[in-house]
C-alpha cells in the first residue's frame, strides 16, 4: 500500500530530524508562561501608571 | 421547539461557572441568558456590519488629532453626559464624563452603547418613496418636491387640517420649537409628539395643582429625602442612573416604598414593596390618606397656607376606609398603614411616579390624587420632598415645554388669540396673516357651539387613526386626515394596533421621517404614495435638550450626518421653503447651508418663552454651564466657586427674565424658603385671585424676601402701577410693558422689576386640591373600561362618552358596557426594558442592546400559567378583546401577581404571527424583530389630555 | 504595589447591563461573546439580587495552571492576561474557572472552539499597546492610557467598581459604614482568597 509506506517513512524521516538537532529543542517547563513579552506587564510599567490609575478611580468610582 | 440555540463547544452542560449558567428567568430567551450561538447570530448579521465594525474600530490613527466632544445620552430624560472621541469625522471612543453632576459618568445599557448609533447599517440610508410595493431611492431635491406638491394638493382639496404630523421628543428644543412653528405656519393644531402617550396627564394634573407642568425637584435632590415612595416606576429599567441617587439617599437612611402591580426590578430594592390591582391608584392614594388624616398626620399650617380645597379631598377619602381600599384595590390594612406611617414619619418624603401612574383613562386623576397626597403632607416645594416625575425620552421635556403640542404654544401659551398675537410679535409675523393661514370654516364645539380652528386644539397622537378612520361627519374638522408625517416617532408605540394597519392604508399621503425606517414603514399594505426620508440623530446635530429636572444642556455635534441624512431644522427649512412659508417662518434665524443655526433658535425662545422661564437660557450660559460641569455640587446642583458661582446647573426652568438677569435657574420648585433670585418660589396664582368667596392666593406664606408679604396676583402693568413700582422700568420698557403682562411683555422689565422686589412674576398662591375646571374636580376612582372587575362598575362607572373631544367623538361608558372579563380574564400591562427605548427601532437596530433581548415575551404568574396550560418558554398567543393576538414567549414567574400578565413595549416588525422583514428597506431592519404590545391593547382616552390606556387592559394567553 | 481588583456591591447593582454593553462597544466583542455578564439571583422574588461577573482576575489564577500551553501571565499590578497566539482552544480553563469567565468565539459552522477570549480589566495583551494587533485580539488598552476598565467607570450606580484593591475596599467600606449593614464583597473570597 503506498500510503502506509508513505507514513512509515515519515515517521523514519521525523525520527531521524530528532535526533538530529538535540540543542535546539525546548523542554517544556510547566507552569512557566510561553507567550509574547507584554512591555505594558512588567514591574515598571505598573509602577509608572499606579498613581495615575489611583485618581482615576478616585474620580470615577466615588460618589463625590 | 428549540428554546436556546447552543453553539455546541460554547455551552457545554456540564459546564460549571455563573458565566455559563441560565441567571435569571428571562434566561431562556435567545441572548438574555447564555453566551447565544453563532449560528443564531451569523444568519442575522451580514457580513456588511462586520466591514463597518472594523471601520470603526478604535484604533487612533496616530497621526490624527482626537477630538473630544461632550454631548448628552439619548435615551431617556435623566441626561446623563458622554464623551464622545472622534478623529477623522469618525466616532471612535466613548469616555465617561465624570464631571456631570447628574450622572457622573454613569450610563445604562443604552448610554454605554451609543457610539454605535454614530456608525449604523440599519438607518434609512437615502429617502425613498415605494413604487407599486416596492422601496425606490431617490432624491431629496425629488422627496421634497413630491410631498410638497401632494400636501399643497390636499390642502387645496381639504383644507390645512386634512395634514397631521406627530413631531418629537427626541428631537432638540431647536428641532421640537420648529415643528410646532411649522404646523403653526402650515395653518393647522394637527401636530402632537410623544409626551401625549407618556405624561400629558401629569403635565396637565400638575399644572393645574400648583402652576408648572414638570418634574418639582430633580434626580439630585432625591438625596435629600428621608422616604421614596415609587408609584408606577420602574427606574431601574426606565431610568436606571436615577437609581444611583435613589440608592444614595437609601444608603443614607431614606425609606424606599415601591407601589407596583409588578415586582419590577425597582422593587427589588425597596424597603417595602406593595403589590397592588393594575388600574386603582386612586384607590390606593386616598386609602393612605384615609390613615393620614385619621392620625391627623396631614401637616395643617402648611395646608392653612399654601393648599385651597383639601376639606373636598378629605371629604371624598372619608369614603376610603381599609376595607374598601381593600376590596378595590387588593390592598390590606396593614400595608396600607405601614406605608402612610412611613411618609408620615420620615419627612421630607418624595413621590415618583412614571407611566404606570399616567397611561389611564383617568390619568388625571391619579396624578392629582398622588399631589393630594404630597401636599397633605407639606411635601411640596420643600428639598428632599416634591413630585419627582420622571420623564421619558432625552427631550420630551422640552418638547413639551416648547414643542408641536396641538392644545397649546409654546411656553404653554393657550391657542387663544391673545397667545396667537404674542407668538406673532415674537416670531415678526402679521396676526391676521398668520390667521388666514388656519381653515376659515369654524368647527363644532361638541356643545352646539363652533370654534375657529385657530383657536381650537388639534388631533392628538393617540387619536391619529379615528382623524383617519372615524366617518366624516363625526370628526369635527373640515375633512378627516388624509396625510400623515411621523417625523421622530414610532407608531407602535400607540395603542390599537390593527386599526392603525387601516388608518395607514386609508391615508393619501404617508411620510416617515426618521434616522430608522421603524414600524411606519412596513406595518401597512401600502404600494405608492409612500416615504422615507433619512433624518439625522440627535448625535449628528447641536442644540439644547431639557432634561426631567428642567435644566437645559447643551449637546455638541459629535459627527456630521450619516449617509444622506439631515437634521430636523434643515429638513423643516427644505420643506417649508418648498410650501412657500419659509420666509416668514426663517426670517429670524441665521441659516448655514439651509441649515438655521440651533444658537438663533434658541435665542428666538428666549425672546418669547416668559411664562415659563425658557428666557434666561441663552445659548452662551448653557455652553458655559457644560464647560464647567464640575463645579455644580452633585445634591443641590449648585455652583460652588468659579465663573457661575451660585447658579444651578444648566439653568433649569424658570429661569426668568433675560439673560442678563442671571438668574440662577429653578432647582425645586415652589420653595419658599429662598429668594426668587436663589431660585426661591411659591405656588402660581393662574386660576383667578378667588372662587366662591374663597381666597386662592397664599396666606401667611411668601419666598424668603419678598416685599408682598402675602397672596399675591400675578404681575401685570397694572400691578406695578398699584404698587408704586411703575417708575422703576426705563422709558424703553414702559413703552413695551404698557397693558401687558409678565408673560407678553417682551422687554422683560415687568419680571425684572418684580423679582427686584423679590417677588415671583407668576403670583403667589395656594395649590389646588380642587381643580374645578376637570371632570373630576376631585379625583374619584373610576374602574378602567376593560376592566376584570365588572362587579365594581356600578360602584365607581366611567364618564359619559363625549361628541367632540379634541375633535373626535370619544367614548367610555358604552365601551365599559360590556364585560369582557369572564373571556378575557387577565389584566394586560406594559412597560419598558432597560435594553430598548420607546418603539424600539433605535435600540433594536444596535447590535450590543440587540443581542441582550431577542424575543418578545409575555410575563405570567405560575398559577395563570397552569390554568392556560403554558410552560415557561413556551410560544403562546395573548389575545385582546378587540381582536388582537400577539404570538410571543412565555416567561413564567413570580414578578407578576396572579392574574395580571406583563408586555414590553419595544418589540416590532411582527404582526400577529407573521414577520414583516420582506417589507423593510434592504439592510435596514432592525436586528430584532416581534410582536409590538400594542397590537393587542384596546380603545381608552384620559379625559383631560387624550392620554391613551396602555397600562390596564385585558386579555387571555393561549398555546400557540 | 497596586494589585488590580474588581467589586461588584450587590446592593448597588440593577441589572442594567451598561456594564456588558460598554464592553462590547469599547472592544468591539462580537455577537455571541460575553467577557461580562449580570448573573441574578432570585429572579422577580423578594431577596432578588445580581451581580456582574466577568474575569475577577484572580491570585494565583486556576486558569493558569490547567492551561497545557502556558498561554497566561500576570502584570506586576495584578491582571491575568493571555497570548492569543498561543492559545489552542481546549477548555480547560473553562472548566477551572470559578466565575466561567473564558469564552470561545465559534470559528467554524462545525463549532470548532476558537481561540479562547476574556475580558482583560482593559489592558490589552501582548502586541504593541494601541496597535491594532493588539486590538483585534483583546481589545483597547486603557489600562496603558491610565484608564480603568470601562465597565466600571460607566457603572450606572457605582455598582461595580474597579483598581487598586486597597483604593477599592476603602470607596465600598466607607460605603457599608454609611449603609450600617454588612460587607458583602461578591466573589472576593473565591478571586483573592484572605489578601
Amino acid at each position: 500500500m503506498p500510503y502506509k509506506a508513505m507514513l512509515v517513512a515519515l515517521a523514519v524521516a521525523s525520527l531521524s530530524l530528532l535526533t538530529a538537532c538535540e540543542q535546539e529543542v525546548v523542554f517544556h517547563e510547566p507552569g512557566v508562561y510561553k507567550g509574547k513579552h507584554d512591555e505594558t506587564a512588567t514591574q515598571e510599567a505598573a509602577e509608572r501608571r499606579q498613581e495615575q490609575l489611583r485618581e482615576r478611580a478616585m474620580t470615577g468610582m466615588t460618589d463625590r | 421547539m428549540k428554546l436556546v440555540k447552543k453553539s455546541g463547544s460554547a455551552q457545554s452542560p456540564s459546564g460549571s461557572g455563573l458565566l455559563r449558567k441560565p441567571v435569571s428567568r428571562r434566561a431562556f430567551l435567545r441572548g438574555s441568558g447564555l453566551a447565544v450561538g453563532g449560528a443564531a447570530v451569523a444568519g442575522m448579521i451580514p457580513g456588511t456590519m462586520v466591514k463597518k465594525a472594523k471601520a470603526a474600530k478604535r484604533v487612533p490613527d496616530p497621526r490624527a488629532e482626537v477630538k473630544q466632544v461632550k454631548t448628552v445620552c439619548g435615551h431617556c430624560s435623566v441626561g446623563c453626559s458622554t464623551i464622545a472621541e472622534v478623529q477623522n469625522g469618525v466616532w471612535i471612543g466613548q469616555e465617561p464624563a465624570f464631571d456631570s453632576p447628574i450622572n457622573l459618568g454613569a450610563h445604562c445599557a443604552k448610554g454605554a452603547a451609543l457610539r454605535n448609533h454614530g456608525h449604523s447599517q440599519r438607518r434609512v440610508k437615502y429617502p425613498m418613496k415605494m413604487v407599486g410595493g416596492r422601496w425606490q431611492r431617490i432624491s431629496w431635491d425629488q422627496a421634497i418636491e413630491e410631498i410638497g406638491d401632494k400636501l399643497l394638493a390636499i390642502r387645496e382639496e381639504s383644507g390645512p387640517d386634512a395634514f397631521w404630523f406627530a413631531g418629537s421628543s427626541k428631537a432638540n428644543n431647536e428641532g421640537a420649537y420648529l415643528q410646532r412653528k411649522f404646523a403653526a405656519f402650515w395653518g393647522s393644531n394637527n401636530c402632537d409628539h410623544q409626551a401625549r402617550i407618556c405624561h400629558s396627564t401629569t403635565v396637565a394634573g400638575v399644572a393645574n395643582t400648583w402652576g408648572y407642568g414638570a418634574q418639582t425637584n430633580s434626580y439630585n435632590d432625591i438625596n435629600k429625602a428621608k422616604a421614596i415612595i415609587m408609584c408606577g416606576s420602574n427606574a431601574a429599567e426606565a431610568h436606571p442612573v436615577a437609581m444611583q441617587m435613589i440608592l444614595r439617599a437609601k444608603e443614607g437612611g431614606a425609606k424606599l416604598i415601591v407601589m407596583d402591580p409588578r415586582f419590577t426590578r425597582t422593587a427589588a430594592h425597596s424597603d417595602v414593596y406593595v403589590r397592588f390591582r393594575s388600574g386603582t391608584d386612586v384607590a390606593l392614594m386616598w386609602g393612605l390618606l384615609w390613615h393620614i388624616f385619621e392620625n391627623e398626620w396631614e401637616d395643617k399650617e402648611y395646608i392653612r397656607q399654601r393648599v385651597y380645597g383639601m376639606e373636598h379631598v378629605r371629604e371624598e377619602v372619608a369614603k376610603w376606609n381599609p376595607q374598601e381600599v381593600e376590596r378595590v384595590t387588593g390592598v390590606g390594612r396593614d400595608a396600607m398603614y405601614e406605608v402612610a406611617k412611613l411618609m408620615a414619619d420620615n419627612r421630607p418624603g418624595t413621590f415618583v411616579w412614571c407611566m404606570g401612574g399616567t397611561q389611564h383613562t383617568i390619568g388625571s386623576n391619579y396624578v392629582r390624587a398622588y399631589n393630594c397626597l404630597q401636599l397633605a403632607l407639606g411635601n411640596i416645594g420643600v428639598e428632599g420632598g416634591g413630585a419627582n416625575i420622571f420623564r421619558g425620552h432625552d427631550n420630551v421635556q422640552g418638547a413639551t415645554d416648547i414643542g408641536p403640542n396641538p392644545d397649546n404654544l409654546p411656553g404653554y401659551y393657550p391657542l387663544a388669540e391673545g397667545g396667537w398675537r404674542h407668538w406673532s410679535r415674537v416670531w415678526g409675523v402679521d396676526f391676521d396673516w398668520l390667521a388666514a393661514r388656519f381653515e376659515q370654516m369654524e368647527y363644532s364645539d361638541g356643545r352646539g357651539g363652533t370654534t375657529k380652528p385657530m383657536f381650537t386644539p388639534g388631533i392628538t397622537v393617540s387619536r391619529w387613526i379615528d382623524g383617519v378612520l372615524e366617518d366624516k361627519a363625526n370628526v369635527a374638522q373640515r375633512d378627516n386626515i388624509r396625510a400623515v408625517m411621523f417625523w421622530g416617532h414610532g407608531p407602535n408605540s400607540q395603542t390599537r394596533g390593527p386599526e392603525m394597519k387601516r388608518a395607514f392604508e386609508k391615508l393619501d399621503l404617508l411620510v416617515v421621517a426618521d434616522p430608522y425606517p421603524t414600524v411606519s414603514a412596513v406595518l401597512h399594505d401600502r404600494k405608492e404614495n409612500t416615504y422615507l426620508l433619512p433624518i439625522a440623530t440627535q448625535f449628528e446635530q447641536a442644540g439644547s435638550c431639557t432634561a426631567s429636572n428642567r435644566s437645559l444642556q447643551w449637546r455638541e455635534k459629535v459627527i456630521d450626518p450619516l449617509y444622506e441624512h439631515k437634521p430636523d431644522a434643515e429638513f423643516a427649512y427644505l420643506l417649508a421653503r418648498k410650501l412657500g412659508f419659509a420666509e416668514e417662518m426663517f426670517k429670524n434665524y441665521e441659516i448655514v447651508n439651509n441649515m438655521p443655526t440651533p444658537e438663533s433658535v434658541l435665542r428666538e425662545v428666549n425672546r418669547g418663552a416668559w411664562s415659563i422661564g425658557y428666557t434666561g437660557q441663552s445659548p452662551e450660559r448653557l455652553k458655559e454651564h457644560m464647560a464647567n460641569q464640575r463645579h455644580f455640587d452633585v445634591v443641590s446642583l449648585k455652583a460652588e466657586g468659579g465663573p457661575l458661582d451660585g447658579e444651578t446647573y444648566c439653568l433649569p426652568w424658570p429661569c426668568y427674565g433675560t439673560p442678563e438677569m442671571k438668574h440662577p435657574g429653578t432647582h425645586v420648585l415652589y420653595d419658599t424658603s429662598k429668594h426668587v433670585m436663589e431660585g426661591g418660589g411659591n405656588f402660581r396664582a393662574n386660576f383667578g385671585t378667588e372662587r366662591d368667596g374663597v381666597t386662592l392666593l397664599a396666606e401667611d406664606s411668601w419666598s424668603k424676601g419678598a416685599e408682598i408679604q402675602g397672596g399675591y396676583p400675578q404681575f401685570d402693568h397694572a400691578l406695578l402701577k398699584q404698587l408704586g413700582w411703575w417708575d422703576e422700568l426705563t422709558p424703553e420698557e414702559k413703552a413695551e410693558a404698557e397693558g401687558k403682562s409678565w408673560t407678553t411683555d417682551l422687554s422683560g422689565g415687568i419680571i425684572r422689576v418684580a423679582m427686584k422686589h423679590g417677588c415671583h412674576p407668576f403670583g403667589n398662591a395656594k395649590a389646588r386640591a380642587l381643580v374645578w375646571n376637570f371632570p373630576d374636580p376631585v379625583p374619584v376612582h373610576r374602574e378602567p373600561l376593560y376592566t376584570p372587575r365588572h362587579d365594581l362598575t356600578a360602584d365607581y362607572p366611567t364618564y359619559e362618552d363625549r361628541a367632540v373631544f379634541y375633535r373626535l367623538p370619544t367614548r367610555w361608558k358604552s365601551v365599559q358596557a360590556k364585560d369582557y372579563s369572564r373571556e378575557f380574564p387577565l389584566i394586560h400591562t406594559s412597560g419598558r426594558l432597560v435594553e430598548y427605548e420607546g418603539a424600539g427601532e433605535e435600540t433594536r437596530s444596535n447590535p450590543y442592546l440587540a443581542e441582550l433581548k431577542q424575543d418578545m415575551f409575555v410575563e405570567i404568574n405560575p398559577a395563570d400559567a397552569n390554568n392556560a396550560n403554558v410552560r415557561d418558554g413556551q410560544t403562546v398567543w395573548l389575545e385582546g378583546p378587540e381582536g388582537g393576538r400577539l404570538k410571543i414567549k412565555a416567561l413564567v414567574t413570580n414578578r407578576v401577581g396572579r392574574g395580571t400578565v406583563f408586555t414590553p413595549f419595544h418589540f416590532g416588525g411582527h404582526f400577529q404571527g407573521e414577520d414583516l422583514l420582506a417589507k423593510y428597506p434592504e439592510g435596514a431592519a432592525p436586528y430584532v424583530r416581534g410582536e409590538s404590545t400594542n397590537t393587542a391593547t384596546t380603545y381608552g382616552y384620559d379625559a383631560v389630555t387624550m392620554m391613551q390606556e396602555t397600562k390596564t387592559t385585558l386579555c387571555r394567553v393561549v398555546p400557540a | 504595589m497596586a494589585r488590580m481588583k474588581f467589586l461588584c456591591d450587590a446592593e448597588r447593582c440593577i441589572e442594567c447591563q451598561a456594564c456588558v454593553t460598554a464592553c462590547k462597544s469599547e472592544h468591539e466583542v462580537p455577537w455571541g461573546v460575553n467577557r461580562r455578564r449580570v448573573i441574578v439571583m432570585d429572579d422577580g422574588l423578594p431577596g432578588e439580587k445580581s451581580v456582574s461577573v466577568a474575569c475577577m482576575h484572580c491570585s494565583d489564577a486556576p486558569c493558569a495552571a490547567v492551561c497545557p500551553v502556558d498561554c497566561f501571565y500576570t502584570t506586576a499590578d495584578g491582571i491575568v492576561l493571555h497570548d492569543k497566539d498561543l492559545c489552542i482552544g481546549c477548555g480547560y480553563c473553562f472548566y477551572a474557572c470559578p466565575f466561567g469567565a473564558p469564552q470561545y468565539p465559534q470559528q467554524s459552522a462545525f463549532g470548532v472552539r476558537g481561540k479562547m477570549d476574556k475580558c482583560t480589566f482593559c489592558a490589552g495583551g501582548p502586541e504593541t499597546a494601541h496597535s491594532e494587533a493588539e486590538y483585534v485580539k483583546y481589545g483597547a488598552n486603557r489600562i496603558a492610557e491610565g484608564k480603568l476598565p470601562l465597565c466600571a467607570e460607566m457603572c450606572s450606580t457605582k455598582a461595580l467598581l474597579a483598581g487598586d484593591g486597597d483604593v477599592v475596599s476603602d470607596i465600598y467600606r466607607q460605603r457599608v459604614m454609611r449603609r450600617g449593614g454588612r460587607p458583602q464583597t461578591w466573589g472576593w473570597q473565591a478571586a483573592y482568597g484572605n489578601a
